[in-house]
């Protein structure tokens, strides 16, 4: 019981980051790092914000504008300067890094004596870790929810087919490129409102918390769309927020069970790994060599090979 | 069946004066081969205009330039020079998303027409927003599309109106050019373009395809430029046939020209004019 509160303290905050991974890999089909980035500009507004003396709320609206513009930015990159929006990412989270530090002014901020949205729901009578629990369950149902309700609407729908196919998208008269855009500064406005989120839960900013943040999205992503194996987005965004919670909980039990913390990000790469070898090999990838099953997993992966593309970025 | 103003409004004109539905003047386009100075020509300088209202045929062998034009009418590709006028609106420069309110294009891969991942109903939804290009916060697939799409589906008599729901990925490909069609032809484009849209279904299916698309096209009086090459299907379903060889119009018959033409006059004519010879969908299956 513990432990599975611990995962939705530290866990659900991170729900609208994942879900940010979810919106730019699955619905937009654009592999963008720049969300890594955008978490650190993100936690960098946020502090500045609040130790202008902001209250938490705005700091937080503030971060995810943070965000929002290092999406726009990585947008306009893709579709003004034709850069590879992978390419592109990766740029922009290298820069990012200096820009946070630039909104700082500092390698790091304290945020001890600040009001911060934990310090209000802690206001409303409840302990340390139901605050974070209440805050990070409401940012993450809120971000849900408005997403379910977006990606049913005709504009909604037309984003999700331009990650499908932008030929055929085009040819239903819907403008990809704009899709792009839109989709990219949503994306990142929702990885920036988790590094808000988590700045002020920690009480402190420090530029290296982006560093391999978007592997943490990456594990619930994986773990959710392992869950329910759909392009419905009901149970996607479902099974991004139990993957989100599930992740959380394997790091606590390696944590509880001795795990010293600098292999956190090792265990999460872990996690990752196992994940999508399960998904595409299934038992096959323990099965007894000449077995059915290994046959099978055998000629899949020959499928898998034939099939696989080289992916110029430059 | 429902009956549009607009569509009326075509009946009557187009009976009493015949007016203009696509021009195509002087399009080149080429394509850099693998060498230096290399090129491919697609379109050879085409001309071609076709009146509203009527299905024009277009055939020719692998590789003439046919979905090249196509697709330079549709505006998923430039031409290098030319014009291309669609209901007396030049479109050359506009992208392909401005021209879905005239132009629908149904391609031979049902990929490419329907998105797999949606449902039928958000598929019909997406062509619906995209006719008027209202992309708005509204709640996609209500009941103003559903019932658009029941209709609509109902006409190919194959079920799929009771299938609104289910991913489009889950149906046949001849069932998923049937809804291509269906959801072409509800937007009441000016031009209809189908290329080669049922080659990739087994004979019978595309048969029912291929009926049912023209009694609809027929029925709205949307001018419809196809390819296909089915030679038989060219010859007696087209009020026009053209044939089209390494990027240019090689013939142009009239319907009164290919009246009482067969089969093997067509491929007889086209190897006398090119010295080559043309397959035919129908000959194809024969020798196999
Ligand atoms: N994207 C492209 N790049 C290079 N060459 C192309 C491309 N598209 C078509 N071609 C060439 O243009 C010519 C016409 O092709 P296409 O219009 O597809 O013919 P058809 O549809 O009549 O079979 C062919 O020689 C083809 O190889
Ligand atoms: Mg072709």
């Amino acid at each position: 019981m513990s432990i599975l509160l611990i995962g939705a303290q530290v866990g659900l905050i991170y729900g609208p980051l994942a879900l940010g991974i979810y919106f730019a890999l699955n619905i937009l089909s654009l592999p963008d790092l720049t969300l890594e980035g955008s978490f650190g500009i993100g936690g960098a507004s946020t502090a500045v914000a609040l130790v202008a003396g902001l209250d938490p709320a705005t700091a937080l609206l503030l971060g995810i504008l943070g965000g929002a513009i290092a999406g726009l930015i990585t947008g306009l990159l893709h579709v003004y300067l034709r850069m590879n929006v992978l390419l592109a990412g990766i740029l922009m989270t290298t820069a990012a890094w200096s820009i946070s530090l630039a909104i700082m002014g500092a390698g790091n901020i304290s945020l001890l004596s600040q009001a911060t949205i934990f310090t209000w729901v802690e206001g409303l009578g409840f302990s340390g870790q139901w605050a974070a629990i209440i805050v990070g369950a409401l940012a993450s149902g809120l971000v849900a929810l408005v997403l379910i309700w977006f990606l049913h609407t005709n504009y909604g729908l037309s984003m999700r087919a331009s990650g499908l196919n932008i030929q055929t998208a085009r040819s239903f008269g819907i403008r990809t490129e704009a899709r792009q855009i839109v989709g990219l500064i949503i994306a990142n406005g929702l990885a920036a409102a988790s590094g808000a989120l988590v700045v002020q839960s920690q009480g402190f900013m420090d530029v290296s918390i982006q560093t391999g943040v978007i592997v943490v999205g990456l594990a619930a992503l994986m773990i959710g769309m392992s869950v329910f194996k759909t392009p419905k987005i009901i149970p996607s965004i479902l099974g991004v927020l139990l993957g989100i919670l599930v992740y959380r909980v394997v790091v606590t039990i390696a944590l509880k069970l001795g795990l010293p913390p600098y292999f956190v990000k090792l265990v999460t790469a872990l996690v990752v790994f196992g994940i999508i070898a399960v998904r595409a090999n299934g038992l096959g990838l323990i099965a007894i060599p000449g077995t059915k099953a290994a046959k099978k997993n055998a000629r899949e992966r020959l499928e898998y090979l034939e099939n696989d593309r080289v992916v110029n970025i430059t | 069946m429902r009956v549009s103003a607009s569509n009326i409004w075509r009946m009557i004109v187009s009976s009493t004066s015949p007016e203009t539905a696509l021009e195509v003047r002087d399009c080149v386009k080429r394509f850099k081969g693998f060498g230096r100075n290399e090129f491919v020509i697609a379109a050879d300088s085409i001309n071609l205009a076709i009146t509203s209202g009527t299905i024009v045929a277009l055939v020719g062998s692998n590789g003439s330039g046919k979905s090249t034009l196509m697709s330079m009418i549709a505006g998923s590709q430039l031409p290098d020079s030319g014009r291309i006028i669609v209901a007396g609106e030049d479109v050359t420069e506009q992208p392909s998303w401005q021209r879905t309110g005239k132009v629908a294009l149904v391609r031979q891969n049902p990929e490419h027409n329907v998105f797999s991942a949606l449902t039928i109903v958000e598929n019909f939804a997406l062509a619906e927003a995209g006719q008027a290009r209202r992309f708005n916060l509204k709640r996609a697939a209500g009941q103003r599309v559903r019932d658009l799409a029941r209709d609509t589906l109902a006409q190919f008599s194959m079920g799929l109106e009771d299938r609104l729901d289910q991913l489009a990925g889950t149906l046949s490909g001849g069932q998923r050019q049937a809804v291509s069609v269906a959801m072409a032809t509800s937007r009441n484009p000016a031009l209809l373009l189908l290329d080669e849209h049922v080659s990739a279904l087994d004979p019978t299916r595309a048969r029912v395809v291929m009926e049912q698309t023209e009694a609809i096209v027929r029925q709205r009086s949307i001018a419809t430029l196809m390819v296909t090459h089915d030679m038989g299907h060219a010859l007696k379903h087209s009020d026009r046939l053209i044939l089209m060889h390494r990027g240019r119009i090689a013939m142009d018959l009239s319907e009164k020209e290919k009246a009482g033409m067969g089969v093997p006059d067509l491929l007889a004519r086209f190897e006398k004019l090119t010295g080559e010879t043309l397959p035919d969908s129908a000959v194809l299956a024969r020798a196999s």
